[in-house]
């Protein structure tokens, strides 16, 4: 006699009643302060961003106190002001114009002269857990390392989905001996602890340290290890990341989300027929991307089912680069940019990668 | 829009992120990390994939935007999680780690916490996909269609793992599974 294989009504409720039985003795911690510790940066909807350069000018002054609250030290080289973005991020052929790029602030007069711009590396949460973002901030003059890891550490990014794992307080000063790739940086840290805080998660302290690393070698134009200090002396954990060794990168595929838009910047002015560029990995390097009237819950007015757009290459982090043609009756006013992996896993993977940014159109 | 439930939506439109985080806390939190327990099995594991799943939530808010798929996504990120924890942990857990002794104490206790014990390692022995399936279907109470959502595969899949699952479990739970078999205390 073969059993049925599947299983009668009473064998049903008898495992259900199993199996409340077996996790009846699981009672969680209270885990919402944790969680909110973590979103404290919420990812607010389009329609309530403030105009960019009202954000950006004061962000520019409040980076400028803090970076001249901090004493200048750079030993050896100066990297020149005028380099332009890091050719270190995920891909040279991707570089953002700095004169679209949110670098002058409208009315306000910026306090040093804006020369070039400083990549920054932020974190953002994806499907995968926290990756990294970056964004291009003015320079404000000085070096680009201090600025750049200052800003990484301390500033409010200018895309609301992004945030900076660092406690409040957090201070950095860099310092590079100049020698390429064969050189290394040290970034001496104050006002922060050398065990994981309560409240960070392992993932977050984690990649804050990959934050620091990355930002620094973008800003140094180098891969070179990063060797990180703390309160002026040599440190085994910072957040509790293991930093007795001077740091590498981590992987592109375990650190960067997999999808970032480099034009427009969060807060850009744009008109009809303006051009999105960027780098992701994409399932058979289809670029998939919406533009929202106001929020992401507006009105789709344009996407990629008008206009199929191809990543250069599939899977791997490459250049993408397509242009928004608007219908005719399209207003002007604020839009959101979306852009973003299809989820083609079946339900496999986890939640597709994106990146948005809020443009108003002229 | 409209609909019965429309004006349920306007009120979950209202929701920020934060509020989707507080509420659907409150609602599912100790459920989810239950079911992520009946996947990875230690609690503590599963509270972190749990949080994790619910920062993810918060991150996605405005693509998600509605309670219902907001607890979907976070059903699917929690096995999801849960499987990538197991795959980190699979060359340590070839030491399987002896059970717990139970602890002395009044014989009902022992029973049940022996029956808890043998249900899980039960569970702990299906292969992944039918675990999956299992939890979901029967702690969760899905329909085979939500699980076949959650898990992105088929209907006749989730059907498939399902009966291959109740084999094993009749063979590995024996006694335990016959309806006529009542314990004290069922719910």
């Amino acid at each position: 006699m073969t059993p049925d294989p599947d299983l009668t009504p009473g064998e049903q409720d008898r495992l259900r009643a199993l199996l409340d039985e077996a996790t009846a003795d699981v009672q969680p911690r209270d885990g919402l302060d944790d969680i909110q510790s973590r979103t404290k940066v919420s990812p607010m909807s389009a329609s309530s961003t403030r105009p960019w350069f009202l954000g950006t000018a004061a962000a520019v002054l409040a980076t400028a106190a803090v970076i001249t609250g901090v004493v200048m030290m750079n030993n050896g080289t100066t990297p020149t002001a005028d380099q332009g973005p890091a050719s270190a991020g995920p891909t040279s052929a991707a570089e953002p114009d700095t004169t679209t790029s949110p670098a002058e602030p409208d009315s306000e007069e910026p306090p040093v002269a804006v020369e070039g711009a400083v990549p920054v590396y932020y974190v953002g949460d994806t499907g995968q857990g926290p990756r990294l973002y970056r964004e291009f901030h003015p320079g404000i003059g000085g070096a680009p390392l201090d600025q750049a890891v200052t800003d990484a550490v301390s500033r409010t990014p200018d895309d609301p989905d992004y945030r900076t794992p660092w406690p409040a307080g957090t201070q950095v000063q860099a310092g590079f001996d100049g020698n390429g790739n064969d050189g290394q940086i040290q970034l001496d840290l104050t006002g922060v602890p050398g065990e994981r805080p309560a409240g960070m998660s392992k993932a977050d302290a984690e990649m804050a340290v990959q934050q620091l690393v990355w930002t620094a070698q973008a800003a140094t134009q180098t891969t070179a290890p990063v060797a990180l200090r703390l309160d002026g002396g040599p440190a085994t954990t910072v957040l509790g990341v293991p930093t007795a060794e001077p740091l590498a990168r981590g992987a592109e595929t375990d650190t960067l989300a997999q999808v970032w838009i480099i034009e427009p910047a969060q807060g850009a002015t744009v008109e009809d027929g303006f051009t999105v560029s960027g780098v992701g990995a994409f399932f058979e390097a289809n670029v998939a991307w919406e533009l929202y009237r106001g929020g992401l819950d507006g009105p789709v007015v344009a996407s990629n089912a008008d206009d199929p757009v191809m990543a250069k290459e599939c899977c791997t982090m490459a250049p993408y680069e397509f242009t928004v043609d608007l219908p005719d009756d399209a207003a002007p006013g604020e839009y959101t940019l979306r852009v973003h992996d299809e989820d083609m896993s079946g339900g496999e993977g986890f939640a597709p990668f994106e990146d948005t940014k809020t443009v108003t159109l002229r | 829009m409209s609909g019965p439930d429309a004006g349920d939506r306007a009120d979950a439109r209202a929701w920020d992120a934060d509020d989707a985080v507080e509420q659907l806390y409150a609602a599912h939190y100790r459920q989810l990390v239950r079911l992520s327990v009946l996947l990875v099995r230690d609690p503590e594991t599963a509270e972190e994939v749990v949080q994790d799943a619910f920062v993810a939530m918060h991150g996605r808010w405005r693509s998600l935007r509605e309670p219902d798929k907001a607890l979907a996504y976070l059903r699917q990120a929690v096995v999801n999680r849960s499987r990538s924890v197991l795959r980190r942990r699979v060359v340590a857990a070839r030491h399987v780690p002896e059970p717990v002794p139970p602890r002395p104490g009044a014989d009902e206790d022992t029973v049940v916490a022996e029956r808890r014990t043998h249900v899980l390692e039960a569970l702990r022995a299906l292969p992944q996909r039918q675990r999956e399936v299992v939890a979901l279907r029967y702690y969760l109470d899905l329909s085979e269609a939500q699980i076949a959502d959650a898990l992105g595969i088929s209907n006749g899949a989730v059907k498939s793992h399902a009966s291959r699952a109740a084999a094993a479990l009749r063979t590995s739970l024996g006694p335990l599974l016959d309806s006529t078999h009542e314990t004290e205390d069922p719910s």
